[in-house]
């Protein structure tokens, strides 16, 4: 079983890296990452000027981490683009290309294919967020003459894990549908309009905090380093990294999404008919 | 190796492709399923492999129902359905790695397997291109070595020389033949071109509208032939009529002692194309006789 998931892993990850979607998202990543790095050699001087007047007075490290913030603040928003260009077409594909006919008739259970392929997809997303990881330290270790690690690894983790999320997420609605530019579609509508609209509802109307959406809890990904909620509207905030509690939260939410969607990507796909 | 389709439905909402169906096939060689497009013959293959699901019945293979024995199953079988497509950034070569080792090849074994198919099928000359840049004939010739692979003791294959030039088909026809050379295995394949049929295979079902129409084994005592004209005019040889194809078409099959007969009654009315059959088998002369 393990030797058939890492085959059609190997085999899906080539097939992904060699693809014009990776090089595409390689661009996108690596001119995300020149124009941040700008912004952290023209602004680092300049940084305590977009927070409210009483907290003008900022150590370096805080203007460090609030450098950082801003650096996570676009990272957070990479993998959307990366997994919905990996993953979004990555079960409609098969039936639209219709690669299907060849993979669905091998000996393997689809439950392997879709792990495979999945593990697949978030490892790629991963390779082509590097570009941005490491000119984001190398451009703050330049700047600030150190790095705050144990923030960034937080950052780090908490990445990896909405990636996982997001992935799987995108993998459940690929399952859903046999054409890839719906999947394409519906996997941005869903992320940048109901989720967030979602969240503007519950938020303004009923003042409730809608933790439990994804792009709600990615922004722990630039919390560790201030807690400032860029989803939320609020004049209350102070310059600490988010908790322990806040991590805790997020990172079950993206759990619960990782495990939720990837059972209903394997239900979907098993039952499906490559027509 | 026995395949056994036991009532087998397969309804598209309220649209009836196949069925019902029941078929089992038990000696080996060529099993051919002939008929139009929109037949169900890909209907069937799809339901055969677990591409698709029966909306009712069931299949045994060996006696083991295939939907709770799926994986164990495709090891043992060889599949082409539609016309094959690949991962297009991964080269005929990583493909057929990719699927030997689902079917448990590996190291030296798998390579020399890899070479095996890639040269009965003639694609070893490009199998280290990308399939992205493949034609639909070369294609079809990997999706065939995919088939291949492992020797399997059941092959499906859905029109394998659809997309093929003429002298890639006669190769592919011949590489079927070699196949059946020892009828070591079961051979099921589709296509709606009748000298293909005729020339391949064992047995010809012929399907219509999702159910089968005719189910004769093919053998050498007797020919296929085409009538294209007037229909009237066949006079006694309608009975022999095996499958109407359109008001002004038709198959019979007929025994080749009777031809001279059918010529000399036919040929001033109508347009006729003979076609050769392949094999001798003396159930279906007894079957025949029977009629």
């Amino acid at each position: 079983m393990s030797s058939n998931f890492f085959n059609i892993y190997s085999h899906y990850f080539r097939n992904y890296y060699r693809s014009k979607s990776f090089y595409l998202i390689l661009i996108i990543v690596a001119l995300a990452s020149v124009l941040m790095s700008y912004l952290t050699f023209k602004y680092s001087n300049r940084v305590s000027e977009m927070l409210p007047s009483r907290l003008i007075s900022l150590s370096k490290v805080n203007s460090e981490l609030l450098m950082m913030y801003l650096w996570a603040y676009i990272m957070s928003s990479l993998p959307v683009f990366a997994s919905v260009f990996f993953s979004s077409p990555a079960i409609s594909s098969e039936i639209e290309m219709r690669t299907g006919y060849f993979v669905f008739s091998q000996p393997v259970d689809r439950t392997i294919l879709v792990l495979a392929k999945y593990m697949a997809a978030v490892t790629v997303t991963i390779i082509s967020l590097l570009v941005y990881a490491f000119s984001e330290v190398i451009s703050i270790i330049y700047v600030y003459g150190f790095i705050e690690y144990n923030q960034l690894l937080w950052s780090m983790a908490m990445l990896i894990l909405f990636i996982l999320a997001l992935t799987a997420f995108t993998f459940l609605l690929s399952s859903i549908f046999n054409k890839n530019l719906y999947a394409y579609i519906t996997s941005f509508v869903v992320y940048f309009v109901i989720f967030y609209a979602v969240n503007l509802i519950l938020y303004l109307l009923y003042n409730y905090n809608a933790f439990f959406l994804l792009n709600n809890a990615a922004t722990i990904i630039e919390r560790v380093y201030i807690n400032i909620n860029p989803t939320i509207f609020t004049s209350n905030f102070s310059l600490n990294p988010a908790g322990i509690n806040d991590i805790i939260l997020s990172s079950v939410v993206f759990v619960i999404y990782t495990i939720a969607c990837l059972v209903g990507a394997i239900v979907v796909v098993e039952n499906k008919e490559v027509q | 190796m026995e395949i056994k389709l036991e009532n087998i439905v397969k309804n598209y909402g309220k649209f009836r492709a196949l069925g019902p169906l029941s078929l089992t096939i038990s000696q080996n060689g060529i099993i051919t399923i002939l008929g139009p497009n929109g037949a169900g013959k890909t209907t069937l293959l799809k339901v055969l492999v677990g591409l698709s699901k029966p909306s009712s019945g069931r299949i045994y293979i060996n006696g083991k129902d295939f939907q709770n024995n799926r994986k164990e199953i495709l090891k043992n079988m060889g599949v082409l359905v539609e016309q094959p497509e690949f991962y297009p950034y991964l080269t005929g070569r990583e493909i057929l790695e990719f699927s030997g080792k689902l079917k448990g090849l590996k190291g030296k074994n798998l390579e020399e397997e890899i070479k095996r198919v890639s040269e009965i099928t003639g694609s070893l000359e490009f199998l280290d291109k990308k399939v992205g840049k493949y034609s639909r004939g070369m294609k079809q010739r990997l999706g065939i070595a995919v088939a291949l692979e492992n020797d399997p003791p059941i092959m499906i294959l859905d029109e394998p020389t659809f997309g093929i030039d003429p002298i890639g088909s006669l190769e592919i026809r011949e590489v079927l033949k070699n196949l059946n050379k020892n009828r070591e295995k079961i051979i099921i394949f589709t296509t709606h071109v009748v000298e293909e049929a005729s020339y391949l295979s064992d047995r010809i079902i012929i399907l219509e509208n999702g159910i089968i129409k005719n189910d004769t084994l093919n053998d050498s005592d007797y020919v296929l032939v085409k009538v294209t004209g007037n229909l009237i005019n066949l006079g006694k040889y309608q009975e022999m009529t095996i499958k109407k194809l359109s008001d002004n078409q038709a198959l019979i099959r007929i025994r080749k002692e009777n031809l001279p007969d059918f010529n000399r009654e036919i040929t001033q009315k109508n347009d006729i194309l003979f076609i050769e059959r392949s094999s001798q088998v003396e159930e279906a002369i007894r079957e025949l006789s029977d009629h």
